[in-house]
């Protein structure tokens, strides 16, 4: 890449974040209901399993689950939608004229939804940490960090190669997305401890970064956590593996679907 | 190199499920030279859009060629894009939570320019649109005029080469379209190798921006001039509105025969005074002198007299046979 092509895809992918990490600041109301919705989900499950008398490495689970659910919810409808909302918003064709590739656009407004996501995310981490006295290990963080960062790599590479489905396919694909939203989050373990899905749905399951990112953090950071799918070592090396590859379909799908639009008129109809 | 656009043989064919295929465009061929503001009049559905979508990369034509500076728009678009600039009316683009500011400086880094140059240039703009003082008021509370504004200032940010204005002025104040047409045509004259094409459903504005203008229906392009000359090309004789004290059938029989062959004088009555009124056509500009010796020898006098100038709006009903207001019917999928 030449650095004149680097500078435009960096620019672009700055300013495309800046929207995402200040401009939706500006909706107080908005990011204190999720924070809000965020916890109150998550104290319904350490409540579930105080009264089922589950040992507290439960309440942990429950705790880092409601962490990483935000991210999961900004993959899916702040990343794999956010092409066909451009869209509909008149966006796209402003985005496609201009210079700058679809992927710095895409690439921008992920990591300023992961930023932006990280804050609301901390606070509920934060509020379940103080209101159900949750203890987490310190000792492996900078190996929770990185498992913590691979994972929202994979996810939001998955979430790009899904953005060009969804630009393409319209609002079926919206459809889809909102119907698949609730097993996506029930495989992914989100509450619960994924290895009780069983082997056949894991097989699945494992396609979702959360479901093993996750694992790997409830292995990382509590201790008294058995139940795993696999060794953290080698979730960590799928979820690596499962990025590169989604970078690399989302890649060659972004000018498929880019080449398709323009052939059949898909980027200029905004009924469609 | 003179040529700033060339469309040669364009054809566009929309083919959808259920339906017999929409041939949007039939054979477009035109060029557009630098420093020139080019019209693109039609009704809906006349395929002036899908024209300027092809122009400006984000469809592809059925067959033909367009040339953007001399880079062909199918195949080297990358290079096509960062010479060009698009502006739609009725535009919503853009994210309502930023500031002016803010809003322009993002689409500039679109564009891979530098925050310093961006900002001079947003705070120049801004200001030559009369639109600085609301740099800080976010975009879901403007105007629909300030938001156009915003828009045009968008699109001469990034300084392209070739701005498309896709009916700029739709929806718009009467205070803000004089501002807009004024910063297009001063922006188009200020260096010689910028050029615009504009889509507009404004005769008057067509006839005061264009230097040229094509009229498209159904496809096909029906003429390709100036606006005086399709104005020209519309009827070479001269008309003439007289209103007079006292004017009757019998003098009016006696001025047709002095006049002679070609020359028809129709007797009405002025709307508002009720005084006669003398509607004249006349084959030669100069035979109005004639005329109003012929009327004072009748003892007529004149109260009034205008030159009725034929419009763009005359020579558009013409050709493609409807005015625009009486276009609803006909739309094609993007048009």
């Amino acid at each position: 890449m030449k650095k004149k092509q680097l500078l435009l895809f960096l620019r672009t992918l700055n300013a495309r974040a800046y929207v995402r990490i200040f401009g939706q600041m500006r909706e107080a109301t908005w990011v204190v209901a999720s924070v809000l919705g965020g916890f109150f989900t998550m104290t319904t499950y350490v409540y579930l399993y105080r009264t089922l008398g589950t040992g507290s490495e439960f309440s942990g689970l429950v705790v880092l689950g409601g962490f990483m659910t935000p991210f999961f919810l900004n993959v899916l409808w702040g990343v794999a939608t956010q092409l066909y909302w451009e869209k509909e918003m008149g966006n796209l064709e402003l985005m496609l004229v201009s210079p700058a590739p679809l992927s710095a656009f895409l690439v921008g407004l992920s990591v300023g939804g992961a930023m932006h996501t990280m804050l609301r995310s901390l606070a509920v981490l934060f509020f379940g940490i103080a209101v159900f006295k949750v203890r987490f290990a310190v000792l492996h963080l900078p190996l929770a960090l990185l498992v913590f960062l691979v994972t929202l790599f994979s996810m939001y590479g998955l979430g790009i190669v899904f953005s060009s489905l969804f630009l393409y396919h319209g609002r079926d694909a919206w459809r889809t997305a909102d119907l698949v939203m609730e097993p996506t989050n029930v495989l992914s373990g989100t509450y619960f401890p994924a290895r009780f899905l069983g082997v056949g749905l894991l097989g699945i399951a494992a396609l979702i970064p959360t479901t093993l990112g996750l694992d790997a953090l409830r292995q990382l950071l509590v201790p008294s956590f058995t139940v795993k799918v696999l060794d953290w070592r080698w979730e960590l090396l799928i979820l690596a593996g499962l990025g590169l590859v989604f970078a690399l379909i989302a890649s060659w799908a972004l000018r498929s679907v880019e080449y398709k639009a323009r052939r059949d008129a898909r980027l200029t109809l905004r009924w469609q | 190199m003179h040529t700033s656009i060339q469309v040669e043989n364009l054809t566009r064919v929309f083919n959808r499920r259920g339906t017999a295929p929409f041939h949007a465009l039939r054979g477009v061929s035109f060029d557009v030279s630098y420093g020139e503001i080019f019209g693109l009049l039609g009704p809906n559905g006349a395929g002036k859009t899908t024209t300027i979508k092809i122009m400006s990369t984000l469809l592809l034509p059925t067959s033909g060629r367009v040339t953007v500076a001399g880079f062909d728009v199918e195949r080297e678009y990358a290079r096509v894009r960062p010479l060009i600039s698009l502006i739609s009316g009725g535009e919503t683009s853009g994210y309502g939570i930023l500031t002016v500011e803010e809003q322009l400086w993002m689409f500039s880094q679109f564009y891979g320019m530098e925050t310093p140059v961006a900002r001079a240039r947003i705070e120049e703009y801004l200001k030559v649109v009369g639109m600085w003082d609301s740099r800080r008021q976010q975009m879901n509370r403007l105007s629909t005029g300030m938001r156009q504004k915003v828009n045009l200032v968008r699109g001469l940010v990034t300084d392209p080469s070739v701005l498309f204005l896709d009916e700029p002025t739709l929806g718009v104040d009467v205070e803000a379209s004089v501002i807009i047409r004024r910063i297009v045509r001063d922006w188009v004259q200020e260096r010689p190798e910028r050029s615009v094409i504009l889509t507009t459903h404004y005769m008057a504005e067509a006839d005061e921006l264009c230097s040229r203008v094509a009229i498209i229906n159904h496809g096909l392009i029906l003429a390709n001039a100036a606006p005086s000359q399709l104005k020209q090309d519309l009827d070479s004789r001269a008309h003439y509105e007289i209103t007079l004290d006292r004017f009757d059938a019998e003098q009016l029989d006696r001025i047709t025969a002095v006049m002679g062959e070609g020359n028809d004088l129709v007797l009405g009555a002025d709307k508002a005074t009720n005084s006669p009124m003398l509607v004249a056509h006349l084959t030669h500009e100069s035979d109005i002198a004639r005329l109003i010796t012929a009327l004072a020898a009748q003892g007529a006098t004149l109260e009034y007299m205008r030159k009725l100038e034929p419009t763009l709006e005359d020579a558009f009903l013409k050709m493609v046979g409807r005015r625009f207001e009486d276009e609803e019917e006909a739309a094609s999928p993007v048009s």
